[in-house]
């Protein structure tokens, strides 16, 4: 018996060929981001978008969210970061989620400038959950991982040689939904508030 | 696959039009996402030079599929997921199930697939004892109500916030609460569903596009519903058809670059994931199993014929919002799984051309959907084509092709037509005189328009 495979291929064939555009590998400059620009377009996406000197101060942006919107002292944060954060007011777990945390904190990879999107790559010590569970996530991004735009970042991962991993996620803002009467609405299934916090 | 009922669209689109609530839904959404379209398409240089990459990309990848999808399945094999080729939807279902049934799996969340529409796939899983959750609230709204999706984007757009309002109350036993909100809705299905996507053994998701080059599956979501049924189960299963497939990342790249725009009329949706085989071994979440199904059902026969510009389309449902009929009847009048010009097109080439025979005319030939369709499908041409076949194979109404032929043999013959023509003015205003009540015509004049040009010509000096 002929598999299934086999005959879609056969119908496919004499189509597999490699003929066509001849591809030139890609060697354009990698073009960093505008700072401005990105901080004007994640806000226009409904991001919150914070300038934040260093991490005790990224830990302390995140406590003081937590207080002034009345919402239990605890976070959970991408294991990665353990060796940055030190004791801090905040109640901080380190892990993937269980689907019951209120704040998660991750690192991004990079962000991209024209479309105000931020790059977040899965690994042992960057789960993917935690971009997608919490109600509030808070990512730090480095200011100088800012491309232009999303042909730049895969150039400076192509240049990096860095793997693919499980998952990249390329997130845009909080989840949001327009399934009743194109209202758009935020916080559907994901994060009701994205916040992103830029530091050097 | 679902029953076609497109051959009743002509009832299915007088009841559409009669029925108060549907249009109210689709007056409302009326020039929302066109609006959201022309902004987005704007903000852009030169959106017609993004189309152009985006065309090339699919045209490159459609010329050389077999390849692609070959390369495809070993790069999947290689980061150590599995590739299952399905020639017809039932093989398609059968393989879900079986995947299933060998993780003994109960529970089961589904991000939105167009393809699993198109094999039934719900109905099917549920027919054997599964329990399937559709996630995107617009599929879970019309999985409650038990209707089809009535667009490709916004499945639910055919519904007012009063009756997710009553759908809800009936589904969900959480006593006596305000629902008169959008925000309340949307809140209490975000509580509802996280139950369920934290108790799932299976996600099943679509896709948007597959990477040859990466062996990488690319999703398109706002609400991150995908991502979480892609991510918290044990196994995710991929449902995608085979023209999905493109060379490399710069390809995925150049159709995300339109598609969103196209949709929503956001440059980039806010969640865009490349998901590339399972959970890596030290990876503290993700699928330990990860599956993909190619659904065939009929396309690869379209390679080649007068029909390949179809298998450019990314299902942006830009065509079904810029459409006049569309716009006016909804989705369900169309009978099956697509809607609007891409459904009258697909519709009859996936279940033949007589499953869907008023599917070719259900159009006015405007000319918008081609106008915005970012990957440029000569849309209004291929319902030609349609036509054209649907008369080769004798497919229309008796009295349709007798009229046709009539006219075809009186316009051979000036002088005979001219005269039929006249008779036939005679005979309209006879029986407009014999039945004054019934509004036969709306003929003014005694004379046809030759009779009075020659008259004038006559008179003139």
């Amino acid at each position: 018996m002929i598999s299934s495979k086999q005959t879609i291929l056969n119908r496919l064939d004499g189509l597999r060929s490699t003929e066509g555009k001849a591809k030139p590998p890609n060697i354009t400059t990698i073009q960093k981001g505008n700072i401005e620009r990105f901080t004007e377009i994640t806000a226009e996406n409904a991001c919150e978008i914070a300038f934040i000197e260093n991490d005790e101060a990224a830990l302390n942006y995140v406590a003081n969210f937590l207080l002034e919107n009345n919402l239990s002292n605890q976070a959970i944060a991408s294991p990665e970061l353990q060796s940055r954060f030190s004791k801090n007011q905040l109640d901080l777990t380190f892990g993937t989620s269980q689907g019951n945390d209120t704040a998660a904190i991750s690192q991004a990879t990079a962000a991209i400038e024209d479309t105000g999107t931020l790059v977040l790559s899965s690994s042992k010590s960057s789960p993917t959950l935690l971009n997608f569970l919490s109600d509030y996530h808070f990512v730090l991004l480095s200011k100088e991982l800012i491309f232009r735009t999303k042909t730049d970042f895969w150039s400076w991962h192509a240049a990096n040689k860095l793997p693919m991993p499980r998952a990249i996620n390329f997130i845009s803002g909080p989840s949001r939904t327009a399934d009743i009467e194109q209202t758009i609405q935020l916080g559907a299934h994901g994060p009701r508030q994205l916040h992103i916090l830029l530091m050097d | 696959m679902p029953s076609c009922r497109s051959n009743d669209f002509l009832h299915q689109a007088e009841r559409a039009l009669e029925n108060e609530q549907l249009q109210t839904a689709l007056n409302r959404a009326k020039s929302g996402f066109v609006n959201k379209r022309l902004n987005a398409i704007q903000l852009v240089d030169d959106f017609e030079f993004l189309k152009s990459k985006a065309q090339q990309s699919k045209n490159y990848a459609l010329t050389n599929l077999g390849h692609l999808l070959e390369q495809f399945e070993q790069k999947v094999v290689s980061c150590g997921g599995h590739i299952h080729w399905a020639e017809t939807p039932d093989q398609l279902n059968n393989i879900v199930l079986s995947i299933c049934q060998e993780n003994n799996a109960q529970r089961i969340t589904k991000g939105k697939s167009m393809i699993s529409e198109e094999t039934g796939l719900n109905v099917f899983l549920e027919e054997n004892g599964l329990r399937l959750i559709e996630t995107d609230l617009g599929e879970y709204i019309i999985q409650l109500a038990k209707e089809p999706p009535s667009h490709i984007i916004a499945p639910a757009v055919h519904k007012t916030r009063q009756q997710v309002a009553q759908l809800f109350e009936q589904n969900h036993k959480l006593g006596n609460r305000d629902l008169s909100e959008i925000t309340s809705l949307v809140e209490e299905a975000r509580q509802v569903l996280r139950k369920d996507f934290i108790s799932a053994d299976v996600g099943i998701t679509g896709a948007n596009v597959l990477v040859a080059e990466t062996g990488s599956v690319v999703l398109v979501t706002n609400e991150g519903n995908g991502d979480l049924s892609a991510s918290w189960p044990k196994t995710h299963i991929v449902t995608a058809s085979i023209e999905k497939v493109v060379a490399t990342i710069e390809d995925a790249s150049n159709i995300l670059d339109v598609l969103g725009r196209s949709a929503t009329g956001q440059s980039m949706s806010t969640y865009t994931t490349f998901f590339t085989g399972p959970k890596r071994h030290e990876d503290l979440d993700g699928p330990e199993n990860f599956h993909i199904i190619l659904l065939d059902n009929g396309r690869s026969k379209l390679m080649n014929g007068p029909f390949q510009d179809m298998l450019r389309c990314v299902k942006c449902g830009a065509c079904l919002n810029h459409c006049p009929v569309y716009s006016n009847t909804g989705g369900h009048a169309y009978g099956w799984v697509y809607p609007g010009p891409m459904g009258s097109v697909l519709t009859p080439l996936l279940n033949g051309l007589d499953q869907a025979k008023p599917l070719p005319n259900a159009s006015t030939f405007c000319g918008r959907c081609e106008e915005v369709c970012p990957m440029g499908i000569p849309l209004p041409s291929l319902l030609r084509k349609l036509r054209q076949e649907q008369h080769n194979n004798k497919l229309e109404p008796l009295l349709w092709r007798m009229g046709l032929g009539a006219y075809t043999l009186l316009s051979h013959y000036p002088r005979l037509y001219h005269s039929s023509v006249a008779l036939g003015q005679k005979l309209l205003i006879l029986t407009k005189r014999l039945f004054p009540k019934k509004s036969l015509s709306t003929a003014q004049d005694t004379q046809t328009f030759m009779q009075q040009w020659k008259a004038k010509q006559r008179k003139a000096p």
